[in-house]
């Protein structure tokens, strides 16, 4: 999943963006609100982080234009702006939450993840495909009824990812897009690559293979064999 | 009990005495009128009756013949008889009734108790008539005339005559039925005038007050409307009477500076909110993060030197927040004296500004030597500084930062600080509600402090460029 934080503080937006990588988040941050806008509009992100009170152009503005142009990304509002008409006018604006600083790190990553998972139409946090059982909001997945199993955090957001499209068909380019952020170096194979580990540490934690390669498309997770 | 009824009780607690005290002077000077009149009769009547009076051969004669006509019957309750009663005084002190008139029946007319034959009243007086109702008297003690033809005639005498001419009292009455029955008429037509005038004086001064006070209706229905949330009402000056236009205006200007002072406070809730929740997040984010699974040493670090870093500078903005608090509430009060803008402006310069030479940014400073502002030093101070932060803060590398001083078209000393911002910000103004740019805690400070020493501050965006515009006082020549 990758998210997009626009904010203007230099300790925070650094905070928000490890905590959220930390958390297996792909994530890009920019400090104004004419590069967030920029960013949002030509990257097809999960989720924003966006405050409001930013240099250039507001936070306000940024999500107004957003919405007008049509882009459907959740938004999470941030702002030190905590009155009843702020908080409704953002939520009329567009945003799809609103986060009052200070925060919770904790509160701001459950409340990310809730807004990706209805974004993905799933009002559960739990995904399950065949005997594989996905916990987003605790970020483990299990086979059967067995016990956790420990994935990286790139190989979590590639099933997680797979799992909230279970039974389409998903292309390299829209893997590589919400997997990698603009920091990380992503090899031409990267993605075979990471679906190659994800297979070897699912089959080894006794799950059938569930994920299927679609040629010159790219990979659909789904329990059923393709025909 | 509102106005209305505490001016119609007033007024008519005013009028009515005086509507009462004049009906009642009018009736006693109508009753003091009318019975004047009638005992003018009276008297008259008693001076006829008493020429009819001879004295002629030692004896009174008495000729009433024509005069007596009149009161020669019993009143019969028509009020019009008249009476009379005559008596000759002798020496010895007694009295004898000559005559009297038919219509007393036999009766005598009495003199008032307190008066007697030596003390006959020079007044009329009440008393009892004959048939038990009440009459108007008179009294008259006189000496009769003789009558000198009286010798040459030979009819006998009435009386015998005494020695010499006795005295003689003549007592006339009326009775006081027309008169009592006037007054009747006269006083039940003044009461009902009076109750009338009342009730229409209540009426007229209910109404006259109701119409005189509509506009302090119309003033009281306007504030009523205005909302305790709601600080953009006014009160129409138009048709407002000239007596509460003075209030109505004060009213609009205290309204003005509620909302000018709320709008302040919001703003000034809005950046402080901004400057202190921001970093008190930070400190928050980076505690937390660092605590969330183990760290280096060299991470730790870093965590607790930006806790520290962030914290200092919560604390400079608490006490941005606290004097700009000071400031607008006139707790801290400028000292205006003649300032050098230039020496004023140099040691914010040389902190914030001339350093950014060294990012490639350009920076010229082209106000003249020997500029006098009127202000307060430490203020006009604390503004540049402020000033040359934000420009330090916003200007990209390869921009520029200037200073000048420009006073065309205007009485007041122009200083403008205008750096390059990094780019176009679009179609979008920030929404803020101050119609200000870079709103931040630091030029609320400088904006309020210029306001204080009588200046100003604006600030625009304009071909890429951040410009802050300060207008202040020259030193007066």
């Amino acid at each position: 999943m990758r998210i997009l934080i626009v904010e203007d503080s230099n300790v925070l937006r650094e905070s928000l963006e490890q905590g959220l990588r930390e958390a297996g988040y792909a994530v890009d941050s920019v400090a104004d609100g004419r590069r967030g806008l920029i960013h949002a509009r030509t990257t097809d992100y999960d989720a924003i982080v966006l405050d409001l009170g930013l240099p250039e152009l507001d936070g306000l503005s940024v999500l107004r234009t957003l919405r007008e142009r049509g882009l459907l990304t959740p938004v999470l509002v941030l702002t030190a702006r905590d009155s009843v008409e702020d908080r409704v006018l953002g939520l009329r604006t567009g945003a799809d939450d609103y986060l009052v600083k200070p925060f919770a790190l904790a509160e701001l990553l459950a409340r990310v993840g809730a807004l990706i998972r209805r974004a993905k139409g799933s009002a559960t946090p739990i995904i399950r495909v065949g005997t594989l059982t996905i916990d987003t909001s605790a970020r483990t997945i299990r086979v059967g009824e067995g016990r956790a199993i420990e994935l990286a955090p790139r190989e979590y957001a590639l099933l997680e990812y797979l799992a909230h499209r279970a039974g389409r068909p998903v292309t390299r380019h829209e893997l590589e897009e919400h997997l990698y952020d603009d920091r990380a170096r992503v090899m031409s194979n990267a993605v075979d690559s990471a679906v190659c580990a994800l297979r070897a540490t699912l089959e080894n934690a006794g799950c059938p293979a569930i994920i299927h390669t679609r040629r010159k498309v790219g990979y659909v997770l789904s329990s059923e064999a393709p025909a | 009990m509102s106005i209305g009824a505490r001016l119609t009780r007033s007024l008519l607690l005013a009028m009515i005495p005086l509507v009462l005290a004049a009906g009642v002077g009018l009736y006693v000077f109508v009753h003091a009128a009318l019975q004047a009149r009638v005992d003018d009769a009276l008297f008259t009547r008693a001076a006829a009756l008493s020429a009819l009076v001879k004295f002629e051969a030692g004896a009174i004669e008495l000729d009433f013949t024509a005069e007596t006509s009149a009161m020669s019957r019993h009143d019969t309750g028509s009020g019009h008889a008249e009476y009379y009663e005559l008596w000759t005084l002798e020496k010895t002190g007694a009295k004898t009734v000559l005559e009297r008139s038919a219509s007393l029946g036999g009766e005598d007319l009495a003199l008032p108790p307190d008066h007697g034959i030596d003390s006959v009243p020079a007044n009329a007086w009440n008393g009892p008539l004959a048939g038990g109702h009440e009459g108007r008297l008179a009294a008259r003690r006189f000496t009769p005339a003789a009558d000198p033809e009286a010798e040459e005639r030979s009819g006998p005498a009435i009386r015998p005559a005494a020695a010499s001419t006795p005295e003689v009292l003549l007592i006339v009455a009326q009775s006081r039925r027309d008169l009592d029955r006037t007054l009747g008429v006269l006083g039940a037509a003044l009461a009902g005038a009076g109750a009338v005038l009342i009730v229409g004086m209540t009426i007229a001064v209910r109404g006259a007050l109701s119409r005189g006070l509509s506009p302090i209706a119309d003033l009281v229905d306007q504030v009523e409307a205005i909302g305790p949330t709601d600080l953009t009402a006014r009160i129409g000056l138009a048709g407002t009477p000239l007596e509460l236009a003075p209030l109505a205006l004060r009213t609009n200007a205290m309204l003005d500076r509620l909302a000018s002072a709320f709008a302040r406070e919001k703003r000034l809730g809005a950046t402080a909110a901004h400057e202190l929740r921001t970093p008190i997040a930070e400190i928050r984010a980076v505690s937390e993060l660092a605590l969330s699974r183990e760290r280096t040493p060299g991470e730790y670090r870093r965590s607790l030197s930006t806790v520290l870093s962030t914290s200092v500078r919560m604390g400079d903005a608490a006490d941005a927040i606290l004097r700009l608090a000071r400031v607008q509430s006139g707790r801290e009060r400028p000292v205006l004296e003649p300032v050098d803008a230039v020496e004023s402006l140099l040691p914010a310069w040389e902190r914030w500004i001339s350093p950014l030479e060294s990012r490639h940014i350009r920076v010229l400073a082209s106000i003249p030597a020997g500029t006098l502002v009127r202000a307060d030093r430490a203020m006009l101070g604390v503004v540049f500084d402020n000033l040359c932060a934000n420009a330090a803060e916003h200007t990209p590398e390869g921009g520029e930062v200037s200073a000048d001083r420009s006073d065309a078209n205007h009485p007041e000393i122009t200083l403008i600080i205008t750096n390059t911002i990094s780019g176009p910000r679009g179609d979008h103004p920030i929404p803020d509600g101050t119609g200000q740019l870079h709103a931040g805690l630091g030029l609320l400070l400088a904006r309020s402090m210029l306001e204080a020493c009588d200046g100003s501050l604006a600030t625009r965006e304009e071909n890429g460029q951040f410009v802050a515009t300060i207008r202040i006082g020259p030193v007066a020549s």
